[in-house]
């Protein structure tokens, strides 16, 4: 049975001075968390930052070396398994097992009623686009549509807060972007939902707050407008009219406020242009205005901050920014490409 | 609890629902025991095989030459038909003997009996062929032999005959010469197409022309042995118990009710176990173990597994305790079956059997990513299950004693060996025996499904190397 929302004011989750180790690795180290209710959040990092280690300690699979956790308002996951719906990262099905009565029994672990997950789960199915496979043997599904009927377990009990661990690995641009649709809706139920990604284009693209870890350490916690704000853009693209790659650069060089200036060549789509980047203390808009009066201009703007030159710039003060970025970009280009 | 119960819900399902399960349980042992039964109410192994067909060369120097002639008559139609009526009428009149409530069912056996010993003509065809000691040429003989012209040569002698003096046994080892057979020898050089069971009729022959002649030769009537070796003295046992008299049937059968009961454990227990194994490296192995993790506490599931399967194991028992049962009351053994009271406790001691092997073999299944590392860590369990094996005729014979009462103490072997001393019709457990091993082996059970749940709780999410033993003892320690 779902028990009656308790604590309603408290945060959906709130991890304080988290650390977990593996002999001697340190996999979460002294993080601190507030996911508030209602959010729809990013959690962010590459390849083995911590974030399902994190996510399993969240969930009470494993406890915490040391700090404090706690999930809807309860010191424990135990106390609140049957309003949280997890998809973990490494994630299967029965393959046996014939698909409703899979989640059926997923649906009744979770406290829910055998009669009401029968109506539910006919509903859910078409839903997903996967109309009359109840009697299916999940083994005859191919791995998109397992992948659907695995997000259906975890939401299947109607939860509160929804933990989806790399929901989007494995699945094509169409099923990518009904996941999202999904993931929108229940958002806008009010659930709680938090999904962890190493492509930072994705949460960019959804979410309305961000958590970046690395190494097992917070980088980044807040909206993305908070975030946007505090990484204001400090590089602007240039491409005067009947540029081409090779071209003089020196007048834009020599414009009051830009300290250096890259020539791009042509890459795709993205016509070959020049990426200026500011002077400390310049302002953005007056040097915007002196490059439009000094040459004819096909387009200039100023570089919105992507999530990536966020996350470049905060760990590129150990590592070089190129070997950052071009591992971000490899893994984002790997996990596309399954 | 409710999830303890769905969770136990679907082991059952999945695994006892599903026809391989039908098939496995009832199915293959229906047939093999259809199969056993019609060979044997049909004979069809034994009509396989020709009938005796070709010539025995004699050489007998016994004066007068008897054996030769005894032999013939023997192997003649007439005496081969006599010998048969006699085997039949010595058989029924042993079953009118017998007490009246035994009498039915023995009388089934008698069509059964007239098919094996054969009164009818079978084919058989056999020559004795008397050679003149004196004349003999043994080894041209053996030659005819092996050239397949004799199906056996049997050399007989005066010494072969001799009625045994206390001396006799200084004559020293046997020899091979045939011309100096030592006492109570005599010969067979058998060609290789003989069949061993017609090799074992012609000794039997001999020998019973043999044995008559002594009987002769010391003034008794070969008739009389027989009769008397007809009619061996015949006990009438009953059992007397608090329950009542039980009529007794042999005793060969019911000190081997322990061994029945211990298999029948054996194979609910190890069937449940096995699939727990299989099942938990099948939620692992298919990664939907962190899903159910997310719904249930690993301890949970675990629980839930155990009680799920043990309904599988019970099932088993019930299936083939309903055949024992029936054929027990078919061949009127129903009586020595353990009485209510004792299968009660035999219950709770599979139970134990069941709890304490197959928390095992789930915590094997959750350490382990692939069905071949579980071996490296089966030991344990292979220990617990062949202790009472070897112990088995040591508790079977002496159910009471030293040995028997020690391992009833000890939680691995408390279920089987307690069980098999209950069964034993002869034996009856103090009281205090039982109280006390149902509380050490639960005791035990305890401590093995803590112990599982510690292992299933860290092996479960994790993948690659299994580990050692050592390596699970410290999973115990750390968790």
């Amino acid at each position: 049975m779902i028990q009656p929302r308790q604590d309603a004011d408290a945060p959906a989750i709130s991890i304080q001075g988290v650390t977990k180790r593996f002999r001697e690795k340190t996999a979460v180290d002294n993080l601190d968390l507030t996911v508030p209710r209602g959010s729809l959040c990013g959690f962010l990092g590459p390849n083995g930052a911590g974030k399902t280690t994190t996510i399993r300690m969240v969930m009470s699979i494993f406890p915490p070396d040391s700090g404090r956790i706690s999930v809807l308002g309860r010191p424990t996951a135990i106390e609140s398994k049957d309003l949280i719906g997890y998809l973990p990262e490494e994630r299967g099905v029965y393959r046996k097992m014939k698909v409703d009565a899979f989640l059926t029994y997923i649906g009744m672990l979770k406290g829910v009623d055998r009669n009401i997950l029968k109506d539910r789960i006919g509903e859910w199915l078409e839903r997903v686009e996967l109309p009359g496979v109840e009697k299916k043997r999940c083994e005859e599904l191919s791995k998109g549509m397992q992948q659907k009927v695995q997000f259906l377990a975890t939401i299947i009990h109607d939860p509160e807060l929804i933990i989806l661990d790399e929901p989007f690995s494995g699945l094509d641009p169409v099923n990518g972007r009904l996941l999202r649709t999904l993931i929108n809706d229940l958002h806008d139920q009010g659930k709680t939902i938090i999904f962890s990604t190493h492509v930072l284009q994705q949460a960019e693209q959804i979410c309305n707050r961000i958590f970046l870890i690395n190494n097992g350490k917070k980088l980044l916690d807040g909206t993305m407008d908070e975030i946007r704000e505090q990484h204001n853009p400090r590089t602007l693209v240039i491409e005067p009219s009947g540029y081409q790659h090779g071209d003089d650069t020196s007048a834009v060089e020599n414009i009051e406020g830009i300290a250096s200036v890259r020539a791009v060549p042509v890459s795709g789509s993205t016509p070959p242009h020049m990426e200026a980047t500011l002077r400390d203390g310049a302002d953005h808009g007056a040097v915007l205005a002196r490059v439009a009066q000094a040459i004819p201009l096909r387009r200039v703007e100023s570089r919105r901050a992507t999530l990536e030159d966020i996350f470049v710039s905060l760990v590129s003060t150990k590592d070089s920014e190129d070997s950052v970025r071009a591992s971000v970009s490899a893994q984002a280009a790997g996990v596309e490409g399954n | 609890m409710w999830k303890i119960y769905a969770a136990a819900v679907r082991e059952y399902k999945v695994t006892a629902l599903t026809p391989a399960f039908f098939i496995g349980a009832v199915i293959v042992p229906a047939v093999i025991w259809g199969l056993m039964f019609f060979v044997g109410a049909t004979g069809l192994l034994d009509s396989e095989k020709p009938p005796m067909q070709g010539r025995i060369a004699v050489v007998d120097s016994t004066p007068g030459q008897t054996l030769t002639a005894d032999l013939s008559d023997l192997f003649s139609p007439e005496g081969r038909a006599r010998a048969a009526e006699a085997q039949m009428q010595a058989l029924r009149d042993q079953i009118n003997r017998l007490p009246p409530e035994m009498r039915e069912q023995a009388m089934n056996a008698i069509p059964m009996a007239e098919a094996m010993i054969g009164a009818d003509d079978d084919g058989t065809d056999v020559d004795i062929v008397p050679i003149d000691p004196n004349e003999a040429d043994l080894e041209a003989l053996r030659e005819q032999v092996r050239a397949g012209d004799y199906l056996a040569l049997v050399v007989v002698s005066e010494e072969s005959v001799r009625i045994p003096v206390p001396t006799d046994a200084e004559a020293g080892p046997a020899t091979r010469d045939p011309n100096n057979l030592g006492p109570s020898q005599y010969r067979i050089d058998r060609a290789p197409s003989l069949d061993p069971d017609y090799l074992g009729d012609i000794q039997r022959a001999v020998h019973r022309v043999i044995q008559n002649t002594r009987y002769e030769q010391a003034g008794i009537d070969p008739a009389t042995v027989l009769l008397i070796a007809e009619n061996s003295p015949q006990a009438i046992t009953t059992l007397v118990t608090e329950d009542g008299d039980k009529a007794g049937p042999d005793a060969d059968l019911v000190r081997f009710l322990p061994f029945i009961f211990m298999m029948l454990i054996y194979a609910s227990v190890l069937t449940g176990g096995n699939y727990l194994l299989m099942g938990t490296l099948e939620e692992k192995g298919s990664r939907v173990m962190e899903v159910l993790l997310s719904a249930v506490s690993p301890t949970q599931l675990l629980i839930g597994k155990l009680i799920g399967q043990g309904l599988v194991g019970l099932t088993i028992v019930g299936i083939y305790g309903a055949v024992g049962i029936a054929a027990a009351d078919r061949f009127n053994y129903l009586a020595v079956l353990p009485s209510g009271v004792q299968i009660v406790w035999m219950a709770l001691y599979f139970f134990m059997a069941y709890f304490f092997l197959g928390a095992m073999m789930v915590a094997v299944g959750a350490a382990v990513t692939e069905l071949r590392e579980a071996q490296a860590l089966y030991a344990p369990i292979t220990f617990s299950l062949i202790i009472p094996f070897v112990l088995m005729f040591s508790i079977m014979d002496n159910p009471g004693g030293v040995v028997a009462r020690i391992f009833s103490f000890f939680p691995p072997t408390t279920p089987v060996v307690m069980v098999m001393r209950l069964s034993q019709p002869s034996h009856s457990v103090p009281l205090w025996e039982i109280g006390v091993s149902l509380l050490v082996g639960f005791a035990g059970v305890a401590v093995m499904v803590w112990i599982a749940a510690k292992i299933f709780r860290i092996g479960v999410l994790r993948y690659g190397k299994p580990p050692t033993l050592v390596g699970l003892l410290k999973w115990v320690r750390e968790a």
